[in-house]
């Protein structure tokens, strides 16, 4: 008894801080926010089932995000029927991750960002709904659960170069929905002048 | 590197991935190209800001003391039986009695935003923080939060409640929550009042429960008083150690001003 609630009070103390990031990358992942507690539910009963098999120091934070995404995309399959690994194959090959930031689309957005993001939630769902699963997914990894590239990349099982090209599309296309948002309401006027690097 | 292979690479570069080399070539550039180091600027803070806000949000304890029930790895909420509910009606009946008496006689506990502002009150005081902005003119204070925090904040209160502004700053508390405060003195005594979005409050549970019907909050927070409540779009607490008498009218008098006085 004493073991099975070492075990317990071992698994509770991984989980405690993860609380907070694995509550909002499910409210921003899943389609139908009212299942973020059944994913939440069986992602940890599922880890804690298997929790026997994890070994102290290995990256528990990735498992158990792991673990959450892949109920996810499970639980997403009505609205997307894309499978991860279905999803990660999407990614056209010739496609180059270094996408080049457009100027002229952003600049006024991006001198005052606060003056659009303070209007951001109004947005965040539609926009967010508009990226394809794994670029989601690694959009939210990234910035909710804070994981390099390369954690990323074992997290989901994806080539790193795929991470990347996921990365780089999620940021695109929020700049550019966010930016016609920002636009459409007067928030901030396009400027037409593109701004050239010098070479 | 020139700008162009600057700006190819600006993600691993902010992200912190790619290389060593990659970075100090970046840097470098940085360092000689100013057009490009306000661009990759530029690029930060909004990537920053797009990050926050997706990351924004708190934790449901309820929520998670179920998950942790139903697997089995936290003992279950207790039901009481229906016999015992006389009893536990009893009971609660008596413990509310004596929480309104002590609520009447001494001071609340204090909330989990409560902790927060005297937590920052404590570092302006101990000189470990400085306010980004020093001013005695409640408009220049006014017009320097407003252009710095993404919600909606109002002119600290007039001098006829006798608060003598000092300064003001932005800061960043739990969860990530970006919150304003203004720097002054009551009587002499130093106060401090932190303004936060009122959707905020999300990340600070005991503190909704307090301040959510409407009504204000005071407690004693180590050597200090606070009072909070709901003002308009902000969620305001005022700490010190002047009576709660002045710092009440200091939070009654947050956003007092009409706007176009300001």
């Amino acid at each position: 008894l004493q073991r099975s609630k070492a075990r317990a009070d071992a698994f509770v103390e991984l989980l405690q801080p993860l609380q907070r990031p694995l509550e909002v990358y499910c409210r921003r992942m899943l389609h139908n926010r009212s299942q973020v507690e059944d994913v939440l539910q069986t992602a940890v009963a599922r880890a804690f089932a298997n929790f026997d098999r994890y070994v102290e120091g290995t990256n528990f934070k990735a498992w158990i995000f792991r673990l959450v995404t892949l109920e996810i995309f499970n639980r997403n399959r009505q609205h997307e029927p894309l499978s991860l690994a279905e999803a990660a194959a999407d990614l056209p090959a010739e496609e180059s991750w270094e996408l080049v930031v457009q100027e002229n689309t952003f600049a006024a957005m991006l001198e005052d960002p606060d003056v659009v993001l303070e209007h951001f939630d109004d947005l965040v769902v539609e926009a967010l709904e508009r990226l394809a699963p794994a670029e989601r997914a690694v959009l939210l990894l990234r910035a909710v659960g804070e994981f390099s590239y390369k954690e990323i990349h074992e997290l989901l099982s994806i080539p790193l170069g795929s991470v990347m090209g996921y990365l780089s599309r999620a940021r695109h296309r929020l700049r550019i929905a966010l930016a016609d948002y920002a636009a459409e309401r007067g928030l901030v006027r396009r400027n037409l002048q593109p701004e050239g690097p010098e070479a | 590197m020139n700008c162009q292979d600057v700006r190819h690479h600006w993600m691993l570069y902010l992200d912190s991935e790619g290389d060593a080399e990659l970075h100090l070539r970046i840097n470098e550039h940085l360092g000689m190209c100013p057009t490009c180091a306000e661009w990759m600027a530029r690029q930060q803070r909004f990537e920053q800001a797009l990050a926050d806000r997706l990351a924004a949000g708190a934790a449901t304890p309820e929520l998670w003391h179920r998950i942790l029930s139903r697997a089995c790895i936290r003992a279950p909420v207790t039901r009481w039986r229906p016999r015992f509910a006389l009893v536990a009606a009893l009971a609660a009946a008596i413990l509310l009695a004596i929480g309104i008496g002590l609520r009447i006689a001494g001071p609340a506990r204090s909330s989990d935003l409560d902790d927060v502002a005297a937590d920052w009150h404590q570092q302006l005081l101990q000189g470990s923080v400085q306010p980004d902005l020093l001013s005695t003119s409640d408009q220049e204070v006014d017009h320097y939060l407003k252009k710095r925090v993404p919600f909606r904040v109002h002119c600290p209160p007039r001098t006829d409640v006798r608060f003598a502004v000092q300064g003001a700053g932005v800061c960043t508390i739990k969860d990530r929550q970006q919150a304003a405060y203004i720097v002054g003195r009551v009587e002499e005594a130093p106060v401090t009042i932190l303004v936060l979005d009122r959707a905020s409050l999300d990340a600070f549970p005991h503190a909704r429960a307090y301040l959510q019907g409407g009504q204000h909050h005071r407690c004693h927070e180590g050597d200090y008083q606070t009072v909070s409540g709901i003002i308009a779009d902000n969620v305001v607490v005022v700490i010190g150690t002047a009576p709660p008498e002045s710092l009440e009218k200091l939070l009654n008098a947050y956003g007092s001003y009409p706007e176009d006085e300001v």
